[in-house]
């Protein structure tokens, strides 16, 4: 299959000059604080759905989420979690003042509540400022407030800013946490599954769940320092658009595809190599169909062969900070050699034929995993994570 | 963070130049706010200087990223949303999609057929100078042949305009320039 992504730039994709290490990471999802809470939750298969109860949900057409703590303040989370993190990359205070930070996260409503003058003192990046101070980082960077790739294009800006050289380390954090704002403009949308699953590329899905979610990864330059564990390796990163429309997926995947492509060329792989694709798979009619069609024409013969789940089925959306979530997933899939499934599954859909991981967890050592997730205006980002 | 945004050359520029209450032409389907209608305009006028009329040539389209910058972010919006949740009434349908910032991308990158990362970031400072190094690092690093930077700001004050301005830049930096100045 003539695939877009071989299309792509003149100069394409760079090689990464130096290696990507993951060094340390730590998450806050529906099932709890910490990686071992997240992994017990996804690898037991019982999704992390419950009545929410951080706000009134009765004005809405359905009130579950993948609710953590109800009194979870964001702020003090990502310094609790960047904080654990660095910890477990075992970085110096030297190295971690030498860090910046990236943050994935949406505009805080509490700001907008505020007289307009007001606002101009709590700007978005406000977060990323504090969160430096407080964890002893070397500055704030970016603050990624794209929706739901803001926390994997940080990453991959992450990645690249260490593989040019710019810096020997990068913190990237993000966070959301269901909150009646987001409620309300899902709801509105109707974008929310009404039969409380979500039921990711499976027949009769009704669309997504929301999920809280945090998360800290510490992204170094494998060779920046002696006595690095490395958690795993970001080999491949690619960003691609759709150019088609606001707020639906490209109906052929193009965006998707490309950025897959991308990916897997700067990673120095192909589609044969990957063993599993934790998918974008938000379970609405649109965008399960649209990544199916991206992953066949980005992999052709192999687009069935490749093990897929979107564990939003069991964690929820985390809009924001999904791709975070997501590929902490990913590193724990590598490291364990088990397979997370794709939960709420009815039966086929004839647009969404993929190998997918049902019912319990597919054994299988992993070398090479995927990340994938997509955002309203056409974004797409692809994340390949391999053993360290 | 390193500041590092000199291997640039500014194909094109555009400044919104309204005054105090002065509103960009409707987009439709974003009417809480003039955030989107700022981004779409000063993005045509960009790209219509650099290219004429829409679409951008397939070659260049395909390869081109777009990155907005925004310091405050949609505070209108925001505040559409916050009024439905504090008064209690349903929320309008449009708010599901105006409420997320790369929305809006999606309607410049199908008009022009932009095809590269769609980007969001909110700075600690310096819209115009931090655009410049992501579009940078975008190029340096294969992503991105040429990049379209979106800056926008809204008033916080009556009568104060809104700001927005839109540059597409390419790699390379023009003779003895510094990559901020149209050639």
């Amino acid at each position: 299959m003539n695939t877009a992504a071989e299309a792509r730039t003149p100069g394409g994709p760079r090689r990464p000059a130096r290696a990507v290490a993951v060094t340390g990471m730590a998450v806050t999802s529906g099932y709890g604080h910490g990686v071992d809470a997240l992994r017990e939750g996804i690898y037991s298969g019982v999704p992390a759905f419950v009545p929410v109860t951080r706000f009134d949900t009765a004005r809405y057409r359905m009130g579950l989420a993948a609710q953590a703590d109800a009194g979870l303040d964001l702020d003090t989370e990502l310094a609790l979690l960047t904080k654990e993190a660095c910890k477990q990359a075992g970085l110096s205070a030297d190295e971690r003042a030498e860090a910046p930070v990236v943050l994935a996260r949406h505009a805080d409503p509490l700001v907008s509540r505020l007289p307009r003058t007001e606002q101009e003192t709590r700007p978005i990046s406000g977060t990323a400022q504090w969160l430096s101070q407080t964890c002893g980082l070397g500055g704030a960077g970016r603050t990624y407030i794209n929706a739901c790739v803001a926390a994997s294009a940080a990453l991959a800006d992450a990645a690249a800013m260490i593989a040019s050289g710019r810096h020997d380390r990068v913190v990237v954090a993000g966070g959301h946490l269901v909150d009646a704002e987001s409620f309300t403009t899902f709801n509105a949308g109707k974008a929310l599954a009404v039969d409380g699953r979500l039921r990711s590329f499976s027949a009769g899905r009704k669309g997504l769940l929301l999920g809280d979610g945090a998360g800290a990864v510490v992204l170094e330059a494998a060779d920046s320092r002696p006595g690095m564990q490395p958690l795993a390796q970001l080999t491949g990163w690619g960003m691609a658009g759709d150019a088609y429309h606001v707020c639906q997926p490209h109906p052929e995947g193009l965006g998707m595809a490309r950025a897959i492509g991308i990916a897997l060329r700067r990673a120095g792989l192909g589609p044969a190599d990957l063993d599993y694709v934790n998918a974008h798979g938000t379970g609405t009619p649109y965008n399960d169909a649209a990544e199916t069609a991206a992953l066949h024409r980005a992999f052709g013969e192999h687009a069935e062969r490749v093990p897929v789940s979107s564990t939003k089925s069991m964690h929820g959306h985390a809009l924001q900070a999904a791709g975070l979530v997501e590929f902490v997933i990913c590193v724990l899939a590598l490291q364990s050699g088990s397979l997370p499934i794709n939960s709420g599954y009815l039966g086929p859909d004839p647009d969404c034929r993929l190998d997918l991981v049902l019912d319990s967890p597919r054994q299988r050592e992993a070398r090479h995993v995927l990340s994938l997730n997509a955002a309203f205006g056409g974004a797409n980002t692809a994340l390949v994570v391999s053993a360290a | 963070m390193t500041a590092k945004a000199s291997e640039l050359t500014t194909l094109a520029r555009s400044v919104w130049s309204g005054t105090g209450d002065e509103r960009p032409p409707n987009l439709p389907g974003f009417t809480a706010s003039p955030f989107g209608p700022l981004i779409a305009h000063v993005a045509d006028l960009c790209l219509t200087g650099h290219y004429g009329a829409h679409p951008a040539p397939s070659e260049d389209g395909e390869d081109t990223a777009i990155v907005l910058v925004t310091q405050l972010g949609d505070m209108a919006t925001e505040a559409a949303v916050v009024g439905s949740v504090d008064s209690g009434k349903t929320a309008s349908p449009l708010l599901f999609y105006q409420s997320v910032p790369s929305a809006v991308l999606g309607v410049v990158a199908a008009r022009w057929g932009l095809g590269g990362p769609v980007i969001c970031i909110s700075p600690v400072e310096g819209n115009l100078e931090a655009g410049l190094e992501l579009a940078e690092l975008l190029v340096e690093d294969g992503s991105a042949g040429n990049v379209l930077l979106v800056l926008v700001e809204l008033a916080v004050r009556d009568g104060e305009p809104d700001r927005a301005e839109a540059l597409l830049v390419t790699a390379g930096a023009p003779d003895g320039g510094d990559g901020r100045e149209a050639p």
